[in-house]
């Protein structure tokens, strides 16, 4: 493909030519979705130098095992950031109960002014998504981003926030409905 | 579902799409998912509000893409071909052939993107008929014989492209097929040792670096029909669990180019 043909391929076109060993589409995925996986490795991990292992590691997995992305079951993005996401978690948690524990008690000590609007200009995202994610009630928004960005299991969540686990897991799927329902409202995703 | 009801798999859903569940709830839902297309719709909804929420511009990290880059496999299909059309590697150092020699032993495993499955109804046409599946005096004997037949006759035929398929690793196996320019081909004369009833060989055609399933051959193959894109470059044989499958992860006994 030329360099416009690439600019302009969809993102499943794309890897379906990755599938053909073909270097230049697995660069443009790259130049289209490397920015944010990195960013959202750099958020969890708090590492440039992790973050960026973790952007290697999902770039070749797309290269070596292209077939795992369906474009049927949503977005290359949200295939990508997924990946990411679970491999970071993988190493916040693989590290020491004494982090682990560090980090609980630092929460904990934050937690009444734990700044959930500061977590969420920090990302960059576009107004749209700012406002559906406030416009959750506070236990389901505090929910997800603690499971999201904090890597925390939702027990772990409800033990933060002093809360049900049951009701916790609730939250979580309630509120990521209902911005998925206002979201696609606006005409996003 | 591993002691998990639908219902308390699907609260989980939106913790598991955060990754947010402990390892045996992942395990329950992953091995729910594929039978419910109901949750998995809904985990890849809840996927793109994630993806959404990580939503950042920030450019691509300087220097990664170099590390990316480095460490890519080459086309394994392209170098297969290159030792059968006779053109020949320039000398190269010796850890090189080290490094080359490590590639060798993945590059005969007949990787195909997603495309690959989709596109073998497309090109599997014809027929695909083993000889040891017919059994004497019933019409599949017949079919054998006429198969056999047009098979030489195809062998015979100048017009026709001769394809001979040889061990990537040595082996003493080797096997032939003859492609008529309309596309119908027929594979003869192996030399493939009959195999466990439970594994089948597999032909598979390779065209622009994709991997296509052209037939099932059978645990002990004699004379196949076949029917493959005009623009095939190459045939190859693997061995898979009988009934075949829609993508090879097994190394190629046999490969030889469609000259």
């Amino acid at each position: 493909m030329s360099v416009d043909q690439l600019e302009q391929a969809s993102d499943a076109t794309l890897v379906v030519s990755i599938g053909r060993y073909h270097e230049d589409a697995l660069a443009e995925v790259y130049r289209r979705h490397a920015g944010a996986v990195f960013a959202l490795s750099r958020r969890l991990l708090s590492d440039r130098t992790l973050a960026e292992e973790i952007v290697q590691e999902v770039f070749l997995r797309l290269w070596n095992d292209p077939d795992r992305f369906d474009p049927q079951r949503g977005s290359l993005r949200s295939y990508l950031l997924a990946q990411c996401h679970g491999r970071s978690v993988d190493l916040i948690r693989s590290e020491s109960s004494r982090r682990r524990r560090e980090e609980k008690e630092l929460t904990l000590a934050a937690e009444a002014g734990y700044d959930l609007e500061r977590e969420v200009w920090d990302l960059a995202v576009g107004d749209r998504v700012k406002n559906a994610l406030r416009e959750l009630p506070d236990g389901e928004r505090e929910a997800i981003l603690l499971a999201y960005f904090g890597g925390h299991t939702y027990r772990e969540v409800a033990d933060l926030l002093d809360t049900p686990e049951g009701t916790v897991k609730s939250r979580i799927r309630a509120g990521l409905k209902k911005m998925r329902g206002e979201l696609t409202a606006v005409g996003i995703g | 579902m591993m002691g998990f009801s639908h219902d308390e798999i699907m609260e989980l859903l939106g913790a598991y799409a955060l990754d947010a569940v402990d390892d045996h709830e992942r395990d329950a839902i992953e091995a729910h998912l594929p039978e419910c297309p109901r949750c998995s719709a809904e985990v890849a909804d809840h996927r793109e509000v994630a993806a959404m929420l990580a939503y950042s511009g920030a450019p691509a990290p300087e220097g990664v893409w170099s590390k990316i880059a480095d460490t890519l496999e080459e086309p394994p299909p392209e170098l297969d071909l290159a030792g059968l059309t006779g053109r020949r590697p320039a000398p190269v150092a010796t850890d090189e052939l080290a490094q080359r020699r490590d590639r060798r032993d993945r590059r005969p495993v007949l990787l195909g993107a997603a495309a690959a499955a989709l596109l073998v109804v497309g090109l599997v046409a014809g027929a695909f008929i083993g000889a040891d599946d017919a059994t004497p005096s019933d019409p599949g004997e017949l079919a054998a014989a006429s198969i056999e037949t047009l098979a030489r006759d195809a062998l015979n035929d100048p017009s026709a492209k001769q394809v001979s398929l040889s061990s990537p690793d040595d082996e003493p196996i080797s096997a032939t097929a003859a492609v008529h320019s309309d596309g119908s081909g027929f594979l003869l004369g192996t030399s493939l040792p009959a195999l466990d009833a439970r594994e089948t060989y597999q032909l598979w055609g390779v065209r622009e670096g994709v991997v296509v399933s052209l037939g099932v051959l059978g645990h002990s193959p004699d004379v196949v029909a076949f029917h493959l894109d005009p623009t095939t470059e190459a045939l190859a044989i693997t061995v898979e669990t009988a009934g075949g499958v829609p993508v090879s992860n097994n190394p190629a006994i046999l490969v030889g180019t469609v000259a």
